[in-house]
């Protein structure tokens, strides 16, 4: 500790020795230290002494502490409070979390993990008081410009659907806190982006972001890339390494597809996570650092905990605030947003202009349960750019592929007894050929639910043509 | 209670880092609040109060664990949860007397720490 006036630490706990037990910790890692045995009391030593950091206990003898940390926090925007609570009460303290406290720590009373805390927080708080003028925003290679990829503008996410201004709503909540932020969702719908947004609206929004996909690394070199390694530490160890937990350091560290780490790894990330110090493979001294853990999957963490695959004690360290991306399916009109947006920038990129889509490109859009999502809809905007010269986009112009993968299979078996039976020979002989068609093709669309891409795969049509043809018939 | 239910490791450099004078203080004031726990428990008990049987259980869970007793620890905590479900009921009762047996050996054995040869004779 080199300040010249040592941290203030207000200790809210009722029980007599843990008081001392903290107090007498506490002081000799330097610290100044008052203690209040109860809701009120703190209230009081919070006015009068304005302490740095609030270590609070949830369970209070005369009230919530969970609505005593509201209360200072109101008081104090800026309160930096690190929860305790014992086991029973760690719903609450991801609630607590979630209403802004910086760390949460699980009783049994635990010296080392106390004090890491407590330097991680008090650290980013001077951090933040430190920054008086932007700072060269810094990237490492690893970090994947993923808004470039997944239509994201500058301003952050498209679309203005309830469950996106639901996730704008969370992250802007989530992002001035240290809690770590656990974002499920398939795949393609913007978890990298929404970890950059959460870092981006955060008080380390200038420091580094370094995302790492635990799923992409082999698991022998994951240790080394998390971690870093000292030269010779292993064959292919030319020179020291930084890894990507020191290379965030004042910054956010983004574990993509965090359950597909190995188990040996985990049990190192859970050591990282509760001692904030980093030892790279072949190093014998360990090394502070200070990093906010954002990490993601698109599976169900809580299903690879019960298959084994997962570490619970992970699980319950990392899924403090979880965010849940919602599939494109269930944006709305979002879907249009973000394909408007593609075909201008994609327009632009391949020096081509288009004049937005149809309104049955629209609709059929809007239907679609795009299982890629977003990145799905980015793909197929980029192949309606590269293979057409511009104009408006029709049916014709969608990538044939967009309907087989978008439709579940249609069972072709033959028509069962409640479906109508088709026409005898007799009732179509006399037509122009034109008009049965039309006739066996409206009875497959009525046979398929009114599904275009089902009926045009019995048939052996393109679903484009059976549009046109459709499109055709409704001008007529 | 057995050694493998009692690891005093962590007491033990808590004690170290306090110093003589303090350290006593503590096993001293860890004994009362042990004491005081098992009362409000058994109060709670009989009073058939699952918020007061909650609070401490609650806090025998954070003593146990600073000492290092598991096996209070674990016990406390089934008596917490149960409490936070509302009950007080044969389980609590059972419970409530199995910490009664734990408590007896763990505070006899805090007492025997009040000298630091004590102390180094059980680190």
């Amino acid at each position: 500790m080199t300040a010249a006036i040592a941290p203030l630490v207000l200790v809210v706990e009722d029980t007599l020795s843990l008081q001392m037990a903290y107090r007498g910790v506490l002081s000799a890692a330097g610290y100044r230290v008052a203690v209040a045995p109860n809701a009120a009391e703190a209230l009081r030593l919070f006015t009068a002494q304005k302490p740095d950091l609030v270590l609070l206990d949830l369970v209070l003898p005369d009230r919530d502490g969970l609505a005593l940390m509201q209360d200072l926090q109101a008081l104090h925007e800026d309160t930096m409070v690190v929860v305790m609570t014992a086991h029973g009460s760690v719903n609450k303290a991801v609630a607590a979390m979630r209403a802004g406290a910086q760390e949460f720590l699980v009783k049994p009373f635990d010296e080392p993990r106390l004090l890491a805390a407590l330097d991680n927080v008090l650290g980013t708080k001077a951090r933040r008081s430190r920054r008086t003028a932007p700072t060269t925003v810094t990237a490492n290679s690893a970090t994947n410009p993923a808004g470039q990829e997944l239509g994201i503008g500058p301003q952050g996410f498209l679309g203005t659907s309830p469950a996106m201004q639901r996730i704008h709503d969370m992250i802007a909540s989530v992002a001035r806190s240290m809690a770590t932020v656990f974002i499920t969702g398939e795949s393609g719908t913007g978890k990298e982006l929404c970890a950059l947004a959460v870092h981006g609206a955060s008080p380390r929004a200038k420091a580094p972001f370094i995302a790492l996909n635990c799923g992409a690394i082999p698991e022998d070199l994951l240790e080394s890339e998390v971690f870093g390694h000292m030269k010779g530490s292993f064959t292919g160890a030319i020179s020291d390494k930084q890894g990507a937990a020191a290379a965030a350091d004042g910054g956010t560290l983004f574990l993509d597809e965090v359950c597909e780490m190995a188990p040996a790894l985990q049990t190192k990330l859970l050591r990282f996570l509760q001692t904030s110090t980093v030892v790279p493979v072949g190093a014998i001294k360990p090394r502070k650092v200070n990093v906010r853990i954002i990490c993601a999957t698109n599976r169900d963490p809580l299903l690879a905990v019960r298959a084994g695959q997962f570490r619970e004690d992970l699980y319950y360290r990392l899924f403090v605030v979880p965010i849940h991306m919602p599939p494109l399916r269930d944006r709305g009109d979002d879907v249009l947003t973000i394909a408007e947006a593609a075909l201008t920038r994609f327009a632009a990129e391949e020096g081509k202009r288009f004049d937005g889509f149809n309104h049955e490109v629209r609709a059929l859009f809007r239907s679609l349960s795009w299982p890629g999502n977003v990145r799905q809809v980015l793909n197929v905007i980029r192949n309606i750019v590269v293979l057409n010269s511009g104009g408006l986009v029709g049916l014709s112009m969608l990538p044939e592929t967009l309907f087989w993968q978008t439709e579940p299979q249609a069972p072709l078996a033959g028509p069962g007894p409640e479906t109508n039976a088709p026409p005898g020979l007799d009732g179509l002989i006399g037509q122009p050929l034109a008009a049965i068609e039309r006739q066996v093709i409206e009875a497959t669309l009525a046979r398929f639910g009114g599904s275009v891409p089902r009926a045009a795969r019995v048939l052996e049509l393109s679903p484009s043509t059976l549009y046109r043809k459709i499109d055709g018939w409704t001008k007529t | 209670m057995s050694k493998a239910d009692l690891d005093l490791s962590p007491l033990l450099r808590l004690l170290a880092l306090l110093g003589p004078k303090d350290g006593a203080a503590l096993l001293d004031q860890l004994q009362a609040d042990l004491a005081t726990a098992q009362k409000g428990l058994a109060a709670a008990l009989t009073a058939d109060d699952a918020a007061a049987l909650y609070h401490h259980a609650h806090v025998l869970t954070a003593l146990a664990g600073t000492i290092g007793a598991t096996d209070l620890g674990r016990t406390a905590t089934t008596l917490q949860d149960l409490a936070a479900a509302g009950s007080c009921g044969a389980d609590a009762q059972h419970l409530g007397q199995e910490i009664e047996h734990l408590l007896d050996p763990l505070c006899a054995t805090l007492r025997t720490l009040s000298t630091p040869s004590a102390r180094a004779a059980a680190s």
